[in-house]
């Protein structure tokens, strides 16, 4: 389920839309805390009602790169691995794999027998044929950067697929190895109008599209999953998926109030009426992979760590949860999600910063900013030191946030203006440093975000500093899980230490389920197992 | 007549130029690189960026993109919108029909309501059914379009379940948001209707009609209405076109799948094709409705003559 007005996919995003439920990513323990052990039998049948925000633009892995595609695919396509809870891949299509020594080829076995809903077999060749696709220039696949240094991909014979990188690219599991593998005969059959028509080897087929209306799949009943993370092994309970495009939240609530959806992401301004309904359940993420943050420009006075971390310092985050969020986020002073593998919330206490007015003024003062003219705001030369702090329409959260650290920079002495913009007009304003700092969202998976976020020239092209650029290539071709790991968190710590961002949150994903509806889950990755759901009337 | 209608048809060509002309600025115009801004947030491979200018055409110089894009819209190409990579003709032709009927629908709302309120409150001057009439026009006036929505909503849909809150594409469905739409609109159809009423009901050939006997609902309907439609028609006129431009917020509040939510969508996705696209349909259909309500006047009014 997922919702709000802008993209979606499986891996990276700046999540735009505050209610998200998606993508993909490294976890490090059990994440969910959906009605997985359920008491009773689970019977089939019926039709799983949910609403989207929105149409996804294509349901084609080669074409599209939105959160929202990512999760519907994810009900027709299979992919090599999945992502366990220990945050480590295991397999799925793909029954076991070799990294070469020099981890530039990775090597996997396809099991056997495994077929597409047109029935062709999905062997070696159908999955480097899904590879190739994204890899061809001509597709301008928006999904291309996310396979990193893949150079080929090669199929010896029907149950081997090699992929070589031109160096180890250790972020592939999470990124590369879970692209769902697509009919090479569907594509051939649609051509251009596959992403309407997917044909995959997961648990749902596609059905119908009704342009601007509903999507349906239906179940696959020759399904066998060879997942270890779902309780259902076998094809799917509910008949069919039913995703209807309903674009204004309140009505979605309304839609489900009235009993015609199944599942809803809650806004949150109905969270607290919805729980208090005895027929409603709210299945909660907490372990969410969502990361807001302050970022700053490269130029004064932002690019000075002091100003830098002052302001993180002058942050009250569980205040900015209580108002803002109405109690569902958590306080991160990391630079990754909480559901990331290289989360760590000891080492980013001892290297972050936490809500210290005195601490804030302090490093103000340090660097040269003191209120000598005691009008509440500190000054440098005689100049007071005056700010505006930017975020983006239309979200009423968003704007919350802002005005609550609006009050707490002004506290310490930090002037401060807020101003909201339209998301598209932000991106030559960031890029150009017009945008001196802003409160920003992420929505991302793998440790690999934060070479998304600062290697050079780092994604606002504001970030310029070999010596994090180093780290982070340590971190991105070390492919053996535990040394990577400890790469990625020398990285983090070097992105604490100069403050170069301040992380404030990682809010809740929330999904309002019926009384009728059992099991719903999310996997490691934030990926809906609907497979697993099962109805009762 | 004939030579006036012909001269009407001449004079918007230049219009539709103009607007042509405008939809295309407003790509260049806008700050940033339409591609750049899209891909903002979700993969910013300077080679996707330029593979997708590139097929695009947005490397080639303005003029020259500016004579394609019109040679392609007079083939009745309008180009290929970035996120479906459906050509924008069949995605705006997809949901027209949704949009025409909830126009349609809401304009008879409109129609009825307003013609009713506004003859009641001409008829009934100054008495309480005046008043009653005239403050369900300012409520309707004053009432935001998306809060109305929702309440109709959360009254018939969810606490009388009346109606489904998911359209079912049947004529049922387009109860509620036609009311919505409709009611609103003929508060402006009411007021109007009434100052036109109570104008002619003051002129000397409604007492005449009125001394020959004539009864009094046929000197209403007949006489007097029939005079003062003229500027009725204009804002009937009006309000189609722009009911026909889609109604951006009560097609998202109802889920009703028109050009307007097409065009809410396409800017959230930033696809500047079909916002293109979309914006020369809205601005086309406006002044054809526009050019049709004009050459109605001859035929509403037989006083009126072009030569």
């Amino acid at each position: 389920m997922t919702s709000l007005r802008l993209f979606r996919s499986f891996v990276l995003i700046v999540s735009i839309a505050l209610l998200i439920g998606t993508p993909a990513i490294l976890v490090s323990a059990a994440p969910h805390t959906g009605r997985l052990q359920e008491a009773g039998e689970p019977t089939p049948g019926g039709t799983l009602r949910m609403a989207i925000s929105e149409e996804p633009d294509q349901l084609d892995p080669a074409r599209t790169i939105e959160l929202l595609a990512g999760q519907l695919m994810g009900n027709v396509l299979d992919a090599l691995v999945y992502i366990g809870d220990d945050g480590l891949p295991h397999g799925w299509v793909a029954e076991s794999w070799q990294i070469a020594p020099d981890g530039k080829v990775i090597t996997f076995k396809i099991r056997p027998g495994i077929k597409f809903h047109d029935g062709t077999p999905l062997d070696a060749a159908a999955v480097k044929f899904g590879y190739d696709r994204i890899l061809d220039p001509a597709m301008a696949a928006p999904y291309k950067e996310f396979l990193g240094t893949l150079q080929k991909v090669d199929a010896p014979d029907p149950a081997t697929v090699a992929f070589t990188f031109s160096e180890p690219y250790a972020a592939f599991f999470v990124n590369g190895a879970t692209i769902g593998i697509v009919s090479p005969a569907g594509v051939a059959q649609f051509g251009d109008d596959f992403g309407h028509n997917p044909i995959g080897s997961g648990p749902f087929k596609f059905r119908e599209w009704q342009a601007g209306s509903k999507i349906v799949f239906e179940r696959n009943p020759d399904y066998v999953n060879f997942r270890e993370d779902d309780t259902n092994k076998g094809p799917a309970y509910v008949e069919a998926l039913e995703y209807n495009v309903i674009p204004e939240a309140a009505t979605q609530t309304a839609a489900f109030e009235a009993g015609e959806l199944d599942l809803l992401d809650v806004p949150r301004e109905d969270l607290a009426r919805l729980s208090e309904d005895p027929d409603v359940e709210i299945v909660t993420l907490e372990k969410s992979n969502n990361l807001n943050f302050i970022e700053f420009a490269n130029r004064p006075p932002f690019n000075n760590p002091s100003f830098r971390k002052a302001v993180s310092y002058s942050i009250d985050r569980q205040a900015i949860i209580d108002l803002a969020y109405v109690g569902n986020a958590t306080v991160n002073q990391c630079p990754v999600p909480i559901n990331n593998a290289a989360y760590d919330e000891a080492l980013c206490a001892e290297h972050g910063y936490t809500f210290d007015q005195e601490k804030a003024k302090q490093m103000l003062a340090e660097a040269g900013w003191t209120d000598g003219d005691g009008n509440g705001i500190v000054e440098m030369e005689g100049k007071d030191l005056q700010v505006t702090l930017w975020s983006y329409a239309p979200y009423p959260t968003q704007s919350k946030t802002i005005e609550i650290m609006q009050a707490d920079l002004n506290e310490v002495g930090i002037g401060t203006d807020i101003q909201v913009i339209e998301f598209g007009a932000m991106q030559p304003m960031l890029e150009s440093g017009e945008i001196g700092f802003d409160y920003m969202r992420w929505t991302f998976s793998d440790q690999s975000i934060l070479t998304q976020l600062f290697k050079t020239p780092g994604w606002t092209k504001q970030t310029s500093d070999p010596a994090l650029d180093a780290l982070l290539v340590k971190a991105d071709t070390t492919v053996d899980p535990v040394a990577r790991l400890e790469a990625s968190r020398a990285a983090m710590v070097y992105v604490l230490d100069n403050a170069m961002i301040a992380p404030v949150i990682s809010d809740w994903i929330q999904t309002a389920t019926g009384q009728q509806v059992h099991n719903y889950h999310w996997d490691a990755l934030v990926n809906e197992r609907l497979n697993d759901v099962w109805l009762t009337s | 007549m004939a030579g006036y209608a012909l001269r009407r048809v001449a004079t918007t060509i230049p219009v539709l130029f103009a607007i042509l002309t405008l939809v295309f600025l407003m790509r260049p115009l806008v700050p940033g690189d339409p591609v750049a801004i899209m891909f903002f947030g979700r993969s910013s491979s300077p080679e996707v960026v330029a593979n997708m200018r590139h097929q695009l055409g947005l490397d080639d110089p303005l003029p020259i993109q500016y004579v394609r894009y019109l040679g392609d819209v007079l083939r009745g190409d309008l180009g290929t919108s970035i996120t479906t990579r459906q050509p924008v003709v069949q995605e705006i032709a997809e949901r027209f029909p949704a949009t025409l009927q909830l126009a349609l629908g809401s304009l008879a709302v409109s129609c009825l309501v307003g013609l009713v309120a506004g003859i009641l409150a001409a008829v009934y001057k100054d008495t309480a059914i005046d008043t009653a009439a005239m403050v369900f026009a300012m409520a309707g006036l004053s009432m935001p379009g998306f809060w109305f929505g929702l309440v109709m909503i959360y009254f018939f849909s969810v606490r009388l379940g009346w109606f489904s809150v998911i359209p079912d594409g049947s004529l049922k469905s387009l109860v509620l948001p036609a009311l919505t739409l409709g009611l609103i609109a003929s508060s402006v159809v009411a007021r109007l209707v009434r100052s036109a009423m109570l104008e002619v009901l003051g002129q000397d050939f409604i007492r005449t009609a009125r001394a020959k006997g004539l009864r009094e609902r046929r000197v209403l309907l007949r006489h007097a209405l029939g005079n003062a439609m003229i500027p009725v028609v204009t804002i009937i006129g009006l309000q189609f076109g722009g009911l026909l431009s889609g109604a951006f917020i009560i097609e998202a509040v109802f889920a009703w799948h028109g050009i307007g939510e097409l065009a809410v969508d396409a800017l959230g996705k930033r696809d500047f094709p079909l916002i293109q696209g979309i914006v020369l349909v809205i601005a086309t259909s406006y002044v054809l409705v526009n050019l049709l309500v004009d050459l109605l006047y001859a035929v509403l009014d037989p006083r009126i003559t072009y030569s």
